[in-house]
């Protein structure tokens, strides 16, 4: 089981990701924004980072880059959390250094069956 | 894992969403002249809404946030202005989500209709009517249909980098072989003799499905891979073709059993797992009676304390050590409550903006509105008690005050009238200003109407200020019209007994064709303060932090004395005249050299002044209690607060101090 670092300003975004992937047996921690995130990412390792892209104080795709930038986290997959009206920000996601994207709206089971991809 | 039963994330969103909601109205209420980061935060708010709204399965608000980002996404990118026809639709928007959230809060049925007009007007906003409406509905889980399996051919050639996104092939093949058994062969050729990087991909794979799943289906569980990396997914339609002629391997992993991490255990505990809210909602009553506990604790404590004195001996000595500690938890615990009770005045302030607009709207005026000092903290109930009257005194001030734009360009006023909202803490007192630069009260028309009512008789020998006070007499209406903003003149004798009754007082300052200022005066016994400890001698005096401009240290070569005996010194371009604590509070015993104390410089409403101080201590919040009530009002102090060692210090007024300092200098 993975140690997942879950970046969003919202905290019912972050409860219901937090709460799906601990009862699947992940340790889940939370950060509530890019600062927080990249701060989190150093004092720890995780295995997967999953990020909201539109946030307060550093959105998500500042903080990509300066995670990958981080050794630790050279190969670690980073998922975005992205809406489908949002378009290019799948691209864009990528273009910073993140694995791939989950887009909202998501129910817990899509959730899990997302990650798989890269845990 | 579908059985997560989302429901428990609903308060929370609930919450977040009211919370988002505000912040989209107080942005949209200066859309106008909105900057990118406002735009960026409305932008965000609707899309926060949005994208839990739709988690959560509310799709009624989703649908109106869809339309709402859209719209601001357009802003965003400077394709569209905000238009007053446009802000005001999404006000509604905001109201009717407020609506839904607050139904689906109650547990309320609500259903895409409710929200479909506001949706429709929306779109009569967007560029594009027809792009707008997406399917915002969670996707249904892909439900495995009994056709008929297909046997897919999945060729995968990454690039070297691929491994460094993050993406593994060997992952992407195990979730690939949930839909059906897979086999498959590797290609070694790439790997290069010498320079092996293992940070490199150099394997590429065919990848054999056998599965009734769907080509976008599986191109879905490749869809993170770059451009550049190659993946083909073809349909094998007849039975075995040539193989590839490569070297051949079957891919170690078994995969018909690289299940899924989540089939695991269906794990159905909220409790234990998930983290516990930031926040909670307390209803005032329990609040309240938990105040009074503490109240009553304190009383019980001290008397303990008074019987543990007179106990001797061993025991005596060891109930003392239980008393002391018995007095620090119970002080902190009182100071805890108490702070529980505070809240910025912002709560009673937020409102106004949306009202202000509302109302000038409706009455044809323009009327810009400033807050100032929402950070001031004010007791709950004194919050709550004072927002009713505060409603109708800013009502009043753009109904009566403020007048329309072509009477105010007539009179030579910009046409744009000013509202300004203030509050600050003035000694021991919080003071909410309703300011307007309007028409003021006129005197004249006032002792009219009052002689009119038979308020006074004709020869009442009242000044002018005393006259205009008479709008606070009950049945008093100065307008000519009466509206349907204000209402009949049963506000402003309301209003004031209103205050009279928290204790307060109500000031009114007006002048003719400027403009009024009504002060409310409220009792503070509740504050909290934020500090400067001094001392002079023994004895912690406290400063209000907000009213220290400096603390510096003087040379008494850098004092000089006036004939008046006053002593000043120099401050950059500024004298400023410089008195000592100890003399301005009678504290004779002590005679303190400027050389070896601090002079903190203060700023009141009197002007600045220097007040020399043994030493300066700590910063820290404090507790306002009142002397009023438990002695008597003292010129220059504003209250007393008991310290965390359980010494009792003073905490000083400033103004008051100023006042006395002058009263002693003449």
């Amino acid at each position: 089981m993975a140690n997942v670092l879950i970046v969003d300003d919202s905290a019912s975004m972050r409860q219901m990701v937090n709460f799906t992937l601990t009862t699947a047996g992940h340790k889940v921690v939370e950060a509530v924004d890019g600062v927080d995130g990249l701060e989190k990412a150093k004092a720890s390792q995780f295995e997967l980072i999953i990020s909201d892209i539109n946030m307060p104080n550093m959105t998500g795709l500042e903080m990509v880059p300066q995670i990958r930038a981080l050794g630790q986290y050279r190969a670690t997959p980073i998922l975005m959390l992205t809406t489908e009206s949002s378009g290019d920000m799948k691209q864009k996601g990528k273009s910073v250094g993140a694995t791939g994207w989950i887009v909202k709206p998501f129910n817990p089971a899509q959730l899990l069956n997302t990650i798989k991809r890269v845990l | 894992m579908a059985g997560i039963d989302l429901s428990q994330f609903h308060a929370v969103f609930f919450e977040e969403s009211l919370e988002w909601l505000d912040v989209l109205e107080t942005q949209l209420l200066e859309a106008e002249h909105a900057d990118a980061e406002q735009i960026n935060l409305m932008f965000r708010a609707a899309h926060s809404i949005k994208g839990g709204a739709a988690t959560f399965g509310f799709s009624s608000v989703a649908n109106v946030m869809h339309e709402a980002e859209t719209l601001m996404d357009g802003w965003r990118n400077g394709q569209r202005q905000p238009s007053e026809a446009l802000v005001r639709t999404l006000l509604k928007a905001v109201d009717i989500c407020r609506t839904l959230v607050g139904k689906l809060q109650n547990a309320e049925p609500v259903c895409d209709q409710d929200s479909a007009d506001i949706v429709t007007e929306l779109q009569q906003f967007s560029d594009d009517p027809d792009n707008a409406s997406q399917s915002l509905e969670p996707e249904p889980d892909t439900q495995t249909s009994e056709t008929k399996e297909r046997i897919w051919q999945i060729e995968l050639k990454p690039t070297l980098d691929l491994l460094m996104s993050g993406n593994d092939p060997l992952k992407l093949f195990s979730v690939l072989a949930d839909f059906g058994p897979i086999s498959g062969k590797v290609d070694f050729d790439q790997i290069p003799d010498a320079d092996f990087d293992p940070t490199e991909c150099y394997l590429s794979f065919q990848v054999e499905l056998v599965a009734n799943a769907s080509k976008d289906e599986i191109a879905e569980i490749f869809e993170w891979l770059d451009d550049d990396v190659g993946v083909t997914i073809d349909e094998k339609i007849a039975a075995n073709n040539a193989q590839p002629s490569t070297i051949e391997a079957v891919l170690n992993e078994p995969p018909a059993q690289a299940a899924s991490p989540t089939s695991k255990k269906p794990v159905e505990q909220p409790d234990k797992t998930s983290k516990a809210a930031t926040s909670i909602r307390v209803s005032t009553d329990k609040l309240d009676q938990l105040i009074n506990l503490v109240g009553e604790l304190v009383i019980t404590q001290s008397m303990l304390g008074e019987l543990g004195r007179e106990l001797e001996g061993f025991v005596g000595e060891r109930m003392q050590t239980g008393l002391e500690q018995l007095e620090q938890n119970t002080r902190e615990l009182q100071e805890s409550v108490m702070r529980v009770r505070m809240l910025p005045i912002s709560f009673a302030f937020s409102r106004y903006p949306r009202m202000v607009h509302d109302l000038s709207n409706q009455l044809g005026k323009q009327i810009e509105l400033i807050i100032e000092g929402e950070a001031t903290e004010i007791d709950k109930t004194l919050l709550e008690k004072i927002t009713d009257p505060l409603t109708h005194m800013v009502r009043n001030a753009v109904d009566h005050g403020i007048e329309k734009p072509e009477k105010r360009i007539q009179n030579g006023k910009s046409e744009v009238g000013r509202l300004t909202l203030r509050a600050y803490h003035q000694g021991g007192n919080v003071v909410i200003e309703v300011a307007d630069d309007g028409g003021g009260v006129d005197p004249e028309i006032v002792e009219r109407k009052a002689i009119e009512r038979g308020l006074i008789s004709e020869n009442h020998g009242l000044e002018p200020a005393q006259l205009q006070a008479l709008i606070f007499e009950a049945g008093f209406s100065t307008a000519e019209v009466v509206s349907d903003v204000s209402g009949r003149g049963v506000g402003m004798d309301v209003v004031k007994k209103n205050i009279q009754q928290l204790g307060g007082q109500l000031a009114l300052k007006s002048v003719v064709g400027e403009g009024s200022t009504i002060a409310v005066t409220l009792p503070l016994t509740l504050s909290i303060l934020d500090g400067q400890l001094v001392s002079i001698d023994n004895d912690i005096y406290v400063i209000p932090l907000l009213s220290i401009v400096e603390s510096i240290q003087l040379k008494a070569s850098q004092l000089r004395h006036l004939d008046s005996g006053q002593q000043v010194f120099r401050l950059r371009d500024e004298h400023i005249p410089m008195f000592g604590l100890a003399e301005l509070l009678h504290v004779d015993s002590v005679q303190l050299n400027v050389s070896d104390g601090i002079v903190v410089v203060l700023d009141s409403p009197n002007g600045r002044f220097g007040l020399l101080v043994g030493e300066l201590l700590s910063q820290q919040q404090v507790v306002i209690k009142s002397l009023e009530d438990n002695y008597q009002r003292v010129m220059g102090l504003s209250g007393a607060t008991i310290l965390g060692n359980g010494h009792v210090a003073m905490i000083l007024d400033p103004a008051g101090l100023a006042q006395s300092a002058r009263g002693g200098v003449v």
